[in-house]
């Protein structure tokens, strides 16, 4: 049988497998000819590219203007502290973007972890709490209070750790392929808040170095803490599910993990969705107060 | 008025040609199942490369390289799907070189055979973990996906793995 543990000798033997299989010289020759066929095209091209960008151009400013806002757009904070909404830029924060069906999960206790990112930073690791007891491709279909540690993506025998000074209803570690990934508390797929309030699945009070919200501003210290407790004294629970979506907000904390979280106009989304009308102003006006037009 | 040529040729193409072309061409077999159609694939992505004027960051070419060849694969593999459902898949084809021809041929055999089976999304997961060495970063990088879906995928590729590699009767 061959051991799927051992990578490098996988990749040995695939690649024997076609070491036979290289590209030939007249290989390259066929590339240098297509090479001089496609930029004979693009030179054929051109004009009628140009004319095609400027007439998408004049429809989609027409088309823009008195639009509604939508998820796929969001505040952001115009040089001298005013607010825009901007189209969505690039953001590296895939978690809150998401809308994949087959994230890595691990559940417990009727309780949902997704997983966000790979830590580079094990040292964050705490005590070992458990080890996957059952990996499945269907996690959602076992009973919701089940002791087992259930995961999709954490191969049974593998460890479950929490993170130092951080309640395991926020977030624990697990091993995915030999390396620390954080799951982070996540309402989705029948599996909400378990009896948890935001402060519990967001235990992260008095431990934050920082909050971003994509494209407003990051605040530092303790204006990162008072922008979370008029965070947490203005939620109000308005859905125990639902998928990260609109804008990233991340909080980093002091030992370096990130928590993702998103806000769709004034709804916060991590665990559950949460009506939080007032946190964007509180968040903005201190943004402008204390770093001016910052933008990120 | 002709595009300028990208900074990725002459010298610059022929080295990156010469340092993973193999990569390409043997990624896009295992992919693909099809000696030819893999050779279609390796040089269309250099083609790419070639016109390309962007800039890739230096040390990431090989992952610019093969995901272009992903995609390119995928492009192949959603177009043939009426080819495939007719004709059957594609019998994966051991390629060895005059040195590997003999030795654990079988187990090599079973093995490129099981990737092969392996539906598609679990594949290029498998490959580029297993067979090009990426990180799972770098692989949710190349793929525009989360980790947390390479990790499901990795996990779930190598389970499927496992089960058809378990079916294979041994000799």
């Amino acid at each position: 049988m061959i051991n799927l543990d051992t990578p490098e000798r996988v990749r040995d033997m695939l690649d024997a497998g076609v070491a036979g299989l290289n590209c030939r010289q007249d290989m390259r020759a066929a590339i240098i000819r297509k090479q001089e066929k496609v930029r004979r095209r693009n030179a054929a091209r051109i004009p009628v590219a140009a004319a095609a960008a400027v007439l998408v151009a004049v429809l989609g400013i027409a088309g823009y203007v008195g639009r509604p806002r939508t998820v796929n757009e969001f505040y952001a904070i115009e040089a001298g502290g005013g607010v825009t909404v901007t189209a969505r830029p690039v953001t590296e924060h895939k978690f809150v973007l998401t809308a994949e069906d087959d994230h890595a999960i691990l559940i417990h206790r009727g309780k949902l972890y997704r997983m966000t990112y790979i830590l580079s930073n094990p040292a964050v690791a705490g005590a070992c709490v458990g080890s996957v007891t059952r990996y499945t491709e269907n996690p959602y279909a076992p009973v919701a209070d089940s002791n087992d540690y259930i995961s999709n993506a954490v191969f049974k025998g593998d460890p479950v750790y929490e993170v130092d000074g951080l309640s395991v209803s926020t977030a624990v570690l697990a091993e995915v392929d030999g390396q620390l990934a954080v799951f982070q508390r996540s309402g989705e797929h029948g599996y909400g808040l378990n009896g948890d309030s935001l402060l519990d699945t967001c235990a992260v009070v008095g431990q934050i170095a920082s909050i971003s919200l994509e494209g407003v501003g990051t605040l530092e210290g303790e204006q990162a803490e008072q922008a979370m407790s008029v965070l947490i004294e203005k939620a109000r629970l308005e859905n125990a599910e639902a998928l990260p979506g609109g804008q990233a907000l991340l909080i980093t904390l002091k030992n370096g993990l990130r928590l993702e979280l998103s806000m769709s106009g004034d709804q916060l989304i991590g665990c559950g969705v949460w009506d939080c009308t007032g946190f964007l102003d509180t968040f903005r006006a201190l943004v402008t107060a204390h770093t001016g037009d910052q933008t990120v | 008025m002709q595009p300028e040529a990208g900074p990725y040729t002459g010298a610059v193409f022929d080295a990156l040609y010469t340092q993973y072309g193999n990569d390409v061409l043997r990624t896009a077999y295992y992919y693909v199942g099809e000696k030819q159609r893999a050779e279609d694939i390796c040089q269309d992505v250099f083609t790419k490369l070639f016109t390309y004027t962007g800039e890739i960051a230096p040390g990431k070419e090989k992952a610019w390289l093969i995901r272009v060849t992903i995609n390119a694969c995928r492009d192949y593999w959603r177009s043939s799907w009426a080819k495939r459902v007719i004709l059957g898949p594609p019998t994966m084809e051991l390629i060895p070189d005059d040195r590997n021809l003999i030795e654990e041929r079988e187990e090599k055999e079973m093995l490129a055979k099981a990737v092969s089976a392996l539906p598609a999304q679990f594949r290029e997961i498998i490959l580029l973990y297993y067979y090009e060495n990426f990180t799972l970063q770098e692989i949710a990088s190349m793929l525009n996906i989360s980790e947390g879906t390479v990790a499901s995928r990795l996990a779930r590729g190598r389970y499927k793995l496992e089960a058809i590699l378990e079916e294979v009767p041994e000799k």
